[in-house]
């Protein structure tokens, strides 16, 4: 919490000086990323690393684009987007829990399985190995908040972003009170804590790391479908590690929804920042800027570490 | 008014066969307190586990209210009334102590949520019908063990248990705590509740239960109303008269002192007993000193501090006048001290790793070729270990966790009695092993004996004890209450006496 609120801070004073591409920039790219990390947590609380983030969200980025292009709907898309995410993580929940695979191996394999078959199912249907196009659909828009957008910081911080960012912030609230105030969260909690005291009061342990797994699922849906959808169009590597970054808000985050949200704005800082330079007039070498956000991901899991150990020696010492 | 009745319950363990009840019969008196002792392995957690669910019988049946029941799994015995804690606590640690007790069968408002408030009542409701205080908010990994073991109690009360079982309640408690649990079960009692308790102490047999069970080794052998009966006549039930087993021990002139401990002492913050108070014994050249004693009573402790694992607060260890204490393990083997712990898979050897990495793992030096390992010298060394040490493997490159007990305890035998340590830590030697390997185990460190090697063992098989050791110390709540010269007549019924704190002598040595 404590995290979160620096973080918000930092935007604010940022705001105050920044060109205000800079800030919205930076809370465009940290929606995905933050509905990946919602929908991870889910997983982690329930004592499952859930490592297939990634392909979920490849998964339905391509497929929100495929449905919608032949509906010719926007809402059809996202609809079958997320549904197929949510599809494939039954599957991965199924091979993980149910068949008692390995679930790194399993998280692997779902990722490598929905970047494989996303391409080849676009070779086939679109004799098209680069970008989808949904040339003739409508785009979405951005919103516009009638008071809020006059005012000067706050106007720049919350107004003007497209559904898919409201959803994730929607979401992580959500996320938050689920996981706090529902015997579903609290159940969720304790299963991660210690699944054989979970067991012994008669409840079933994979049963709620399964819905865990299917709420990953629904989130990882809407991130992919938020990156595709808005720009119409699907490109193989698009998702672009996202979900992998997604999985490390968790813990950089300390494995909390405030954490998590926190966590994702810094990434998104990050992404903007590499994605400025790449379109500034600066000499820097592409390769060198495109490792920006790696290397801040990184630092944030060192620091983090550093940190998580110092607390720890402080309640034990 | 008997309310539970168990008959004829027969329970093997699959994998390595063991008999753990053999037949039998347990009837519980409803609202009396029930204590059940009986030594290590006796099988009486196994009967406990299996009157909640948790275990199947291969045979036998139970009676709850002389109605034949079948209990496959603890929700089946929650509904039935039971309730059991056990030894190791099922909590939540980052939980509240309201959440673990309710949780599986929360209040709710709403359909959805949690009803935080409506929980935090029912607990101080509960926790003041039992007189059990508990903070409804509080995290579960703060609290002390005693306070841990109170909230199990409420969750198995919460879930409506009219007959609470206790596997070994009183083994992490102090004192205080201890009190304060008997209150809280002669108080259940009184209300109408059935207490079931496994314990160790015969002490606590005398001052809470009306009915006493003694199993030993699978069966029960006496079930007696406890006033009827003195801390003597159960002791003597409990180690009964075993069947001998002879091992023949060459007479040994003991040489100088190699191991002197001196007024050893562990203490832990906020607990006012000691680990270990005032340990002093010592062993010579060639000299087996046993430690007989209940598990729990500082005999792991004792080790732990002997090899350097754990930091002592006061004394000294010195092997052959040179102060080990202090120094950490890898400093200690250097002085000539090998270790053969008792839990031979967790720390013992390396699951995951070959044998012969597993052989040399603590000698690298000896096999070093600049910078590399001299793999074929040291498969040539480990290939004649596997030999002499009659290890069943077909190579040394196989992972140890394919080798069975007995073969993986000569495993680590054959690392640790390598190059003749000076002194020898062997914890439980045969303890899982089967007949033939543990005659093997017997002989080696027999042959360590003759060799000139100081042996310190600890088991929890006092006959095991008495065949092999030269002096017996007897370890009671951290202190070693006797030294016995082991001569032949030494009955491990006077042993059992002081192992259960029945009697209490002044170390002589
Ligand atoms: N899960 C298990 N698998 C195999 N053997 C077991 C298992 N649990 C207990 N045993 C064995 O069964 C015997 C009885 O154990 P237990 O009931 O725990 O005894 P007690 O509680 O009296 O010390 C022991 O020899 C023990 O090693
Ligand atoms: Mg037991």
């Amino acid at each position: 919490m404590i995290f979160l609120l620096a973080v918000i801070g930092i935007l604010f004073v940022a705001s105050a000086f920044m060109p205000s591409y800079i800030i919205q920039g930076t809370v465009r790219m940290a929606s995905p990323i933050l509905l990946a990390g919602i929908g991870g947590l889910f997983s982690q609380l329930a004592g499952v690393l859930n490592i297939a983030l990634e392909g979920l969200m490849i998964f339905s980025a391509f497929f929100s684009i495929v449905a919608a292009v032949s509906t010719g709907s926007l809402f059809w898309g996202i609809v079958i987007g997320v549904f197929s995410s949510v599809v494939l993580a039954s599957l991965f929940a199924s091979i993980s829990l149910g068949l008692d695979a390995n679930i790194f191996f399993a998280g692997l394999a779902t990722n490598l399985f929905a970047a494989g078959f996303t391409v080849l199912l676009q070779t086939v249907l679109f004799q098209e190995k680069g970008i989808i196009h949904g040339t003739d659909l409508i785009k979405i828009t951005e919103i516009n908040i009638p008071i809020i957008k006059s005012i000067p910081i706050l106007g720049t911080l919350v107004n003007g972003y497209n559904l898919f960012v409201y959803l994730s912030w929607f979401i992580a609230f959500l996320g938050y009170i689920v996981i706090y105030k529902t015997t579903f969260g609290l159940r969720l909690r304790s299963v991660g804590e210690n699944p054989g005291a979970f067991r012994s009061i008669g409840l079933n342990p994979k049963k709620y790391q399964f819905i865990a797994i299917l709420i990953s699922g629904f989130t990882c849906g809407l991130a992919g479908a938020s990156l595709s959808i808005p720009i119409t169009a699907f490109a193989r590597g698009m998702v672009n590690n996202r979900g992998w970054i997604g999985l490390v808000t968790i813990f950089v985050g300390g494995i909390n929804p405030a954490g998590t949200v926190a966590a994702s704005l810094l990434f998104g800082g990050a992404e903007e920042t590499s994605y400025l330079l790449q379109v500034s007039s600066l000499n820097i070498p592409h390769h060198f800027i495109q490792t920006v956000p790696y290397v801040i991901t990184l630092i944030a899991m060192v620091a983090y570490s550093i940190w998580k150990k110092s607390k720890t020696r402080i309640i034990k010492g | 008014m008997s309310i539970i009745l168990m008959e004829g319950i027969v329970k093997t363990y699959q994998p390595n066969n063991v008999l753990a009840n053999a037949g039998i019969d347990l009837e519980l008196e409803e609202g009396k307190i029930h204590a059940i002792v009986g030594e290590n392995g006796a099988g009486k957690t196994t009967l406990m586990k299996i009157l909640y669910g948790e275990e199947q019988p291969d045979s036998g049946r139970i009676f709850i209210d002389n109605e034949k029941v079948n209990i496959p799994s603890p929700l089946v015995a929650n509904r039935l009334g039971l309730g059991m804690v056990h030894q190791e606590f099922q909590l939540f640690p980052s939980l509240t102590t309201a959440q673990n007790i309710v949780l599986g069968a929360e209040p709710r408002k709403g359909g959805l949520f949690y009803d935080n408030k409506k929980a935090d009542e029912i607990i101080k409701d509960i926790s003041v019908k039992y007189s059990l205080q508990i903070e409804p908010k509080a995290i579960i990994n703060r609290m002390t063990v005693g306070q841990k073991q109170r909230v199990e109690i409420l969750k198995m009360l919460y879930r409506g248990a009219r007959i609470l079982i206790l596997d070994e309640p009183t083994s992490v408690l102090v004192e205080q705590e201890i009190e304060a649990l008997f209150k809280t079960l002669k108080k259940l009692a009184d209300s109408g509740h059935t207490i079931v308790f496994i314990t160790h102490k015969l002490g606590e047999v005398k001052t809470v239960s009306d009915i006493v069970f003694i199993m030993k080794s699978g069966r029960m052998v006496a079930c007696r109303d406890t006033e009827s009966v003195t801390k003597e006549d159960i002791c003597s039930l409990m180690v009964g008269r075993r069947s001998e087993f002879f091992i023949s021990k060459s007479p040994i002139q003991p040489g100088k002192v190699v191991l002197t401990v001196n007024n050893l002492r562990i203490l832990e913050k906020g607990v006012k007993q000691p680990v270990l108070d005032a340990v002093t014994f010592q062993i010579r050249k060639g000299e087996i000193f046993g430690i007989a004693g209940v598990a729990g009573n500082g005999q792991a402790d004792l080790v732990e501090a002997l090899f350097g694992l754990r930091k002592i607060s006061s004394g000294e260890i010195s092997i052959s006048g040179k102060i080990i204490s202090g120094n950490n393990p890898k400093s200690i083997r250097a002085c000539g001290v090998a270790y053969v712990p008792a839990e031979r898979t967790a720390r013992g050897s390396a699951g995951q790793a070959c044998l012969w990495e597993n052989i040399v793992v603590s000698n690298t030096a000896r096999f070093k070729k600049r910078l590399f390992l001299d793999i074929p010298a040291i498969k040539l060394f480990c290939d004649d270990k596997v030999r002499s040490y009659a290890i069943k493997a077909e190579n040394t490159s196989m992972k140890a966790n394919t080798l069975s007990g007995g073969n993986l305890q000569k495993l680590v035998l054959s690392r640790e009695f390598d190059g003749y340590p000076e002194f020898l830590i062997i914890e439980e030697p045969t303890r899982g092993l089967d007949v033939k390997s543990a005659d093997f185990v017997y002989d080696r460190i027999l042959d360590m004996r003759e060799s000139g090697c100081a042996i310190l063992i600890i088991s929890s098989d006092l006959n095991e004890i008495i065949s092999l050791s030269d002096f017996i110390g007897v370890m009671y709540r951290g202190e070693i209450t006797i030294i016995f010269d082991n001569d032949q007549e030494l009955s491990s019924y006077e042993i059992g006496e002081y192992m259960m704190g029945v009697r209490t002598g002044k170390v002589k040595n």
